[in-house]
């Protein structure tokens, strides 16, 4: 009989770039058995989100994540949207549409890059997060950030763009879209890294489905769900693009459904900019929050994102729900593991591009016997956080 | 005095002292050139020194699972191993500071002994990553070592000396002679440079040490001095495996055009150094399987077609 | 868009099994829990091929327990275990209830998102 070996991964680990903690029984170099355990990074933002207003909520719901910031505030405000009963103006939707789709090639891009790296390719994670950088750049001259946007109010967004923004929005789109190209022929083309991916973390469809996978990691494996066609939001009722889909099932798929979208972000984004309709920006609100609750689906670059909204009339929602991509997609995660080797656990784990942060969302807890630990009062925190001097 | 003299190169020039200057300079100048062709700006040229005299200031931990005499004695061995096996190649002149018959076969088992001593470390160190890795690094030994030492074996069949001074010397000369034998020479150099990647654990071959499987794989424990050490020793295996190349297929240190041997060594050595830092960038890492068999489907096949071309020449007659 | 549908908690495996059953294309997006009153609801939001559809049980607070749709439907568990953790809602017959996201030293039958759950004040049981 031949021993086993538990090979632990996580909290702490260079494939993980948050915390999460994966156990391991491997046969030799094959995984025999995958265990996952959570809450590393648990900030219990559901609990936070009820002892605040809608406002605040929605600045605290926007740094749940720093790559899909975007998706939650939207996703957010499009909930309490819902309770209001407020119609967002086109342009605003457009606008947000924008912001959106930069971020989805944002998030993308990271992916490949992280991708690369996990496989040992980091010549294609240094060039996909340079380009990372074009995208960044132009976030920050739509919103003024260049994470956490801050893009969304109730009832619309916060900024305009001029013509000179959406010029210079243009031009980068252009520059991404050759990059992307080349992207497209190193996933297609290039043959250690098809070695890597081809036929790695196999997920066939029913299986997909019956582990609740969504976004990317769904359709590599043909499910045709994307929460931007099936039940539009913002303006992509009247934008045309197409949902990418592959068949392989394996981690090629994934990247080359993901390749695919950043085609279809740029396009999206070409159109939403040239049938910019003009208009105000933002709606008119009721200051207050009637009882009701909704639920709001968007369609993160990790998937469907869904915020379920509960309010009982006061200032501050009575629940708050977040389930963020990645927690969807985590259940899937140990059926690809299973059967496989070793050196292919980070490729698969970083094949859903999970983002921990999102999913994880209190805990203060003192130890029996630990010494009495620091606890910061929020002025406390925000005074020390304020440099003494300007830098 | 002429002993003097004798110690002083083995020591100083071209030895020891050379070899250790040259292997940090080749460790700067690998990772530059690996972050330029990634568009990355890449260490100034003494980071490599600096992070060497930070290890070696920096405590050492021998974990408690790890026995530790051999925990302790191992780096040595890769060092002494490499550095020993650095002796038998021209530098200076195209006359090694030791050479006699044989002497390419000893050297091919010398750079053999950082691997075992690596796996053995990693056993060793009894945790979960450096075992694994230590494990991958003895199946890798498998797959390359083969279709390396053939690839080595060529030009010395064709010239019919195992001498590394011997070949270096005659086989420009010979090669310009006699086109033919250009065919298999330059088949072998592909796979010795292909075999030297694995050898040296660099990308696609880095399978023992790969950070986002196994952290570090058989350095995982290691840290402090011992962990320079091993460092330093892979450097000079990256500077003595290019040699070794340099000298069994490019000439060595022998003069051409008027450069001087020295430089010749240099400018050869440097050329391997680019191609493997060339290759580095240009991959993804591989699965141990996908090595095996890349191994012992493709690059040990060409190995042996090097040599069975070199015999139908020689029986054919076109000598 | 969006159907809300109340279910009987004794009845949600079995009305989940049915659903499922169909055929078209039907996906669990999450289960979501929420106090009011003397009970706890659980919200199983569904999204599929006919639109997206919310269904409503509850359970009473003396006694929070429903059956668990894991056997038939295995993409559940994360979010029942994550609902076992901080609403302290038990799912009988759930796969694999251990700890989802609470830390082990986290004391028995205290749970988060309760709203008599003060941050601040949890001892751990060590």
């Amino acid at each position: 009989m031949s021993e086993r070996l538990t090979l632990p991964i996580g909290p702490q680990h260079p494939l993980l770039k948050e915390p999460i903690h994966f156990r391991f029984t491997l046969d030799g170099e094959t995984i025999v058995d995958a265990d996952i355990r959570m809450g590393y990074n648990h900030r219990g933002i559901e609990k936070a989100a009820e002892e605040r207003t809608y406002i605040q909520d929605l600045y605290m719901i926007e740094r749940i994540c720093g790559i899909c910031s975007h998706t939650h505030a939207t996703n957010f405000v499009q909930a309490v949207e819902k309770i209001l009963n407020v119609e967002v103006p086109p342009r605003a939707k457009f606008l947000r549409t924008v912001v959106g789709e930069l971020e989805r090639i944002h998030s993308h891009l990271l992916w490949l890059g992280v991708a690369g790296h996990e496989i040992g390719f980091d010549t294609l994670f240094m060039v996909s997060w340079r380009d990372r950088e074009i995208v960044m750049d132009l976030l920050e001259i739509i919103t003024g950030n260049r994470v956490n946007y801050g893009m969304n109010t109730f009832g619309g967004v916060r900024k305009d763009m001029n013509q000179e923004e959406i010029d210079e929005t243009l031009k980068g789109i252009k520059i991404l879209e050759e990059r992307t190209l080349y992207y497209e022929k190193v996933a297609r083309e290039e043959s250690t890294f098809i070695a890597r991916v081809s036929g790695v973390g196999y997920l066939p469809k029913d299986i997909a489905i019956a582990y609740c996978a969504v976004g990317p990691t769904a359709r590599g494996s043909g499910v045709n769900y994307d929460v931007r066609r099936d039940f539009p939001y913002a303006a992509y009722d009247q934008i045309p693009f197409q949902v990418i889909t592959s068949e392989r099932g394996d981690v090629l798929g994934r990247t080359l459904v993901r390749v695919g979208e950043i085609f279809e972000s740029v396009k999206i984004i070409k159109y939403a900019l040239k049938n910019l309709p003009e208009g105000p920006i933002t709606a008119r609100v009721p200051r207050k929050v009637p009882q009701g609750e909704a639920t709001s689906r968007y369609e993160a670059p990790r998937g469907e994102c869904i915020h379920y909204v509960r309010a009982n009339g006061s200032e501050k929602p009575d629940r708050v729900k977040v389930r963020a991509p990645t927690m969807a997609n985590l259940m899937s995660i140990r059926h690809c593991l299973l059967n496989q080797q070793v050196a292919d656990i980070p490729i698969i784990i970083a094949a859903i591009d999970p983002c921990l942060s999102c999913t994880d969302r209190l805990i203060l807890l003192k130890q029996a016997g630990e010494k009495e630990g620091e606890i910061l009062t929020w002025e406390e925190l925000r005074r020390r956080s304020i440099a003494k001097k300007p830098l | 005095m002429n002993e003097l003299l004798f110690v002083l190169q083995l020591l100083i020039f071209p030895g020891f002292l050379f070899l250790v200057i040259y292997a940090i300079f080749a460790e700067w100048l690998d990772r530059k050139l690996y972050a330029r062709m990634q568009n990355r700006v890449g260490p100034p040229y003494w980071q490599p020194l600096a992070d060497l005299i930070k290890l070696f200031s920096k405590e050492v931990i021998v974990p408690r699972s790890a026995g530790y005499y051999l925990y302790t004695l191992l780096p040595y061995f890769a060092f002494a191993s490499v550095v020993t096996a650095f002796f038998f190649i021209p530098v200076w002149s195209p006359q090694a500071l030791y050479s006699y018959q044989g002497d390419l076969v000893i050297v091919a088992y010398l750079l053999t002994i950082p691997t075992l001593v690596l796996s053995l470390s990693g056993w060793n160190s009894a945790t979960a990553y450096s075992i694994l890795g230590g494990i991958r690094c003895l199946t890798q030994l498998f797959a390359y070592e083969v279709p390396f030492f053939l690839a080595l074996l060529t030009p010395a069949l064709l010239l019919g000396t195992w001498n590394i001074s011997e070949i270096s010397q005659n086989l420009p000369s010979f090669l310009f002679a006699h086109p033919f034998y250009f065919i298999p020479v330059i088949l072998a150099f592909i796979v010795g440079i292909i075999a030297l990647q694995g050898k040296l654990e660099r990308k696609p071959f880095d399978i023992p040490d790969a950070e986002t499987e196994l952290v570090a794989g058989p350095f995982t424990e290691y840290s402090g001095r011992l962990l320079a050490i091993f460092r330093l020793s892979l450097d000079m295996e990256m500077v003595v495996g290019a040699s070794l190349l340099s000298a069994v297929f490019l000439g060595g240190a022998q003069s051409f055009l008027g450069i001087p041997g020295f430089i010749a060594y240099l400018i050869k050595t440097l050329i391997v150094i680019f191609i493997l830092a060339y290759i580095k960038a240009a991959v993804a890492r591989i699965r141990i399987d996908q090595m095996i068999s890349f191994g012992w489907k493709i690059l040990a096949p060409l190995s042996l077609l090097g040599m069975l071309l070199v015999v139908l020449f020689q029986k054919g007659g076109i000598l | 868009m969006g159907m809300w549908v109340d279910v009987n908690s004794s009845e949600i495996r079995n009305w989940v099994e049915e659903f499922l059953k169909s055929g078209a294309f039907r996906l669990l997006s999450t289960i979501s829990g929420y106090e009011e009153g003397d009970n706890y609801y659980i919200l199983y939001h569904f999204v599929g091929s006919e639109g997206d559809l919310n269904v409503r049980t509850s359970v009473p607070k003396e006694n929070p327990v429903l059956p668990s749709i894991t056997p038939v439907l295995p993409g559940g568990i994360l979010y029942e275990r994550e609902i076992q953790d901080l609403l302290g809602v038990k799912f009988e017959g759930i796969i694999d209830g251990r700890r989802l996201i609470l830390p082990e030293h986290w004391p028995e039958g205290v749970y988060p998102l309760r709203k008599d759950f003060k941050p601040g004040e949890v001892k751990s049981n060590e």
